[in-house]
């Protein structure tokens, strides 16, 4: 039984469709990455199941037995979809606590719980929760956002390259971090440039090209594949890129 | 020096409270929906005009009458967004601004149809100044001050206490983030209004109070709140409020005879010395003054 199956799914931002028949599915608890390169619809086919890209008729998004295809986008965290942007994904002038609070939102009964378990999670936001989320480091803004994500225990978290600009210390924390969510039950789907160590965590990796599905495997498939390897991985084999 | 106090700084903090106000109102809508809002200064006629039916029809002064001001301007508020903001919500600032103009004259043309454009007042009798140490204060001036005391606490209570103002702050920073977090926006849309029509209404019956009553009333201070607005950093109540508290002293100020007997500048350009506050600050810090102060 599948948490998310999106099936066929075609749209973008204007006139010229970005996606053209993208198929995703994520099973409970499992870590899926989706890599390709630039331009692939990577970002704008989490978008779409994130009701921020409107999807062409024909194009299906179940999520836990429902369809979801086009529900407004501030629906999705009350039904147990989490959605962490790439860019600008924390509230600059909320303090941190704050940018947290607003994650429990949809259900304030769930705030105190919240605020306790994403501080158990992050325990260096506990010591930041009165500062600015603006004035944090990136690595430290993505904890936030993160934490944020999880206020409600969502079934499903979604991360927009989680790792982009972030220093090799906290691409590993962060990477560790989404190997602990899943252990904790809650699907990870994650879009990432940084594919090998995201693949070496990953229980599935979905190869993305033109808006369209290239290739699927698990993790250490997709890493041993050498076709993938050439075209998306950089060449190298994985034992080199080890360091 | 308590002819400076009682001539100059009062009647500039009183103004300054009004502006405070007005720019608070305008400063918050900014914040929320991403656009000047130029109805502003007819919601707050409309609001002072709400409390002149209550003073006349009930027989009560206009302070008791604030809270019927408000509740007949937040339906005016959030009738204009529902008929012509919400169909435009992703339009370009400049054509809700236009827009809002629109509006504005909308409200303009019914004050004028149903009041006229006599002005008139609450009908206030005399009432002594209150005498301390020297300094006289008129009644209604305390009132004010303490009435924007009271509303600007009430406002800072929502925006930092409250789940409502949490959302409307996250709004403010972010609107798509805000959605895909879950904020339900077109609730703390409306949420918006109703706050800065309050502010609005509120405003607009002080400076009733203060002066009288004239279909231009908001009008003729708008151009000045947003000047506060701008001072403070726009999109920031907090600093609208100083921003509107600094021009109002400054711009009475600008009238005192500080060197031999003259005015340091006629009364007549007094209302020019809000534009000349603002071209300064947008020279040196368009930022606004307090920036990075939360």
């Amino acid at each position: 039984m599948s948490l998310l199956v999106a099936r066929n799914m075609v749209g973008g931002y204007g006139e010229a469709d970005i996606l053209h028949g993208v198929n995703l599915t994520v099973a409970p608890g499992q870590v899926v990455v989706i890599i390709g390169p630039n331009g692939a619809g990577k970002s704008t086919a989490m978008k779409a199941v994130a009701g921020l890209v409107r999807l062409k008729p024909g194009s299906s998004v179940m999520f836990d037995g429902t369809e979801i295809a086009n529900a407004p986008a501030e629906s999705m965290v009350a039904r147990g979809l989490a959605y962490v942007p790439q860019e600008r994904n924390v509230f600059p002038s909320l303090s941190v606590e704050e940018n947290l609070l607003m994650g429990a939102y949809a259900r304030p009964s769930a705030a105190k719980d919240g605020l306790e378990r994403s501080y158990a999670v992050f325990p260096d936001l506990a010591a930041k929760r009165r500062a600015a989320a603006g004035s944090l480091s990136g690595g430290q803004r993505q904890m936030v956002a993160v934490a944020r994500a999880l206020m409600l225990t969502p079934k499903l978290i979604m991360l927009d390259e989680p790792t982009a600009g972030l220093s090799p210390k906290f691409c590993t924390l962060i990477f560790d971090k989404v190997r602990e969510i899943a252990a904790s039950g809650i699907a990870v789907l994650m879009v990432e440039q940084n594919a090998r160590p995201a693949l070496a965590i990953a229980d599935r990796g979905v190869v993305l090209a033109m808006g369209r599905n290239r290739a699927e495997d698990t993790g250490p498939g997709l890493l041993a594949n050498p076709e993938i390897g050439h075209l998306f991985l950089g060449g190298n084999a994985p034992e080199e890129d080890a360091a | 020096m308590i002819e400076l106090v009682n001539f100059y700084l009062i009647p500039g903090l009183v103004l300054g409270a009004i502006y405070a106000l007005a720019a608070a109102g305008l400063s918050l809508a900014y914040g929320v929906l991403r656009f000047a809002n130029f109805a502003h200064g007819e919601l707050m006629t409309w609001g002072g005009y709400a409390a002149l039916v209550a003073v006349v029809a009930l027989g009560i002064s206009p302070w008791v009458a604030l809270p019927i001001a408000i509740a007949a301007t937040i339906p005016v508020a959030l009738a204009a967004d529902r008929a012509f903001y919400a169909p435009l919500r992703r339009a370009q600032p400049a054509v809700l601004l236009i827009s809002s103009f629109g509006v504005a004259l909308m409200i303009r043309a019914v004050v004028y149809l149903v009041w006229g454009p006599t002005p008139q007042g609450y009908a206030r009798g005399f009432t002594p100044p209150l005498v301390f140490e020297g300094i006289r204060i008129q009644q209604r001036h305390l009132m004010i001050l303490a009435g924007t005391a009271i509303a600007a606490l009430l406002v800072h209570l929502l925006l930092s206490r409250s789940r409502a103002g949490r959302a409307m702050r996250a709004m403010a920073d972010d609107p798509d983030l805000a959605r895909v977090t879950g904020v339900p926006v077109a609730g703390v849309i409306r949420l918006t209004w109703c706050v800065a029509a309050a502010l609005a209404a509120v405003a607009g019956v002080f400076l009733a109070v203060d002066t009288e009553l004239t279909p231009l009333l908001g009008f003729n201070v708008l151009l000045a709140a947003f000047a506060a607005a701008i001072l403070g950093g726009i999109g920031r109540p907090w600093g609208a409020a100083l921003g509107g508290l600094i021009l109002g002293v400054v711009e009475e100020l600008s009238t005192y005879p500080l060197i031999g007997g003259a005015p340091l500048l006629e009364p007549a350009y007094k209302g020019g010395v809000a534009f000349a506050v603002l071209v300064l600050v947008l020279i040196f810090r368009p930022q606004g003054l307090f920036k990075g102060m939360g």
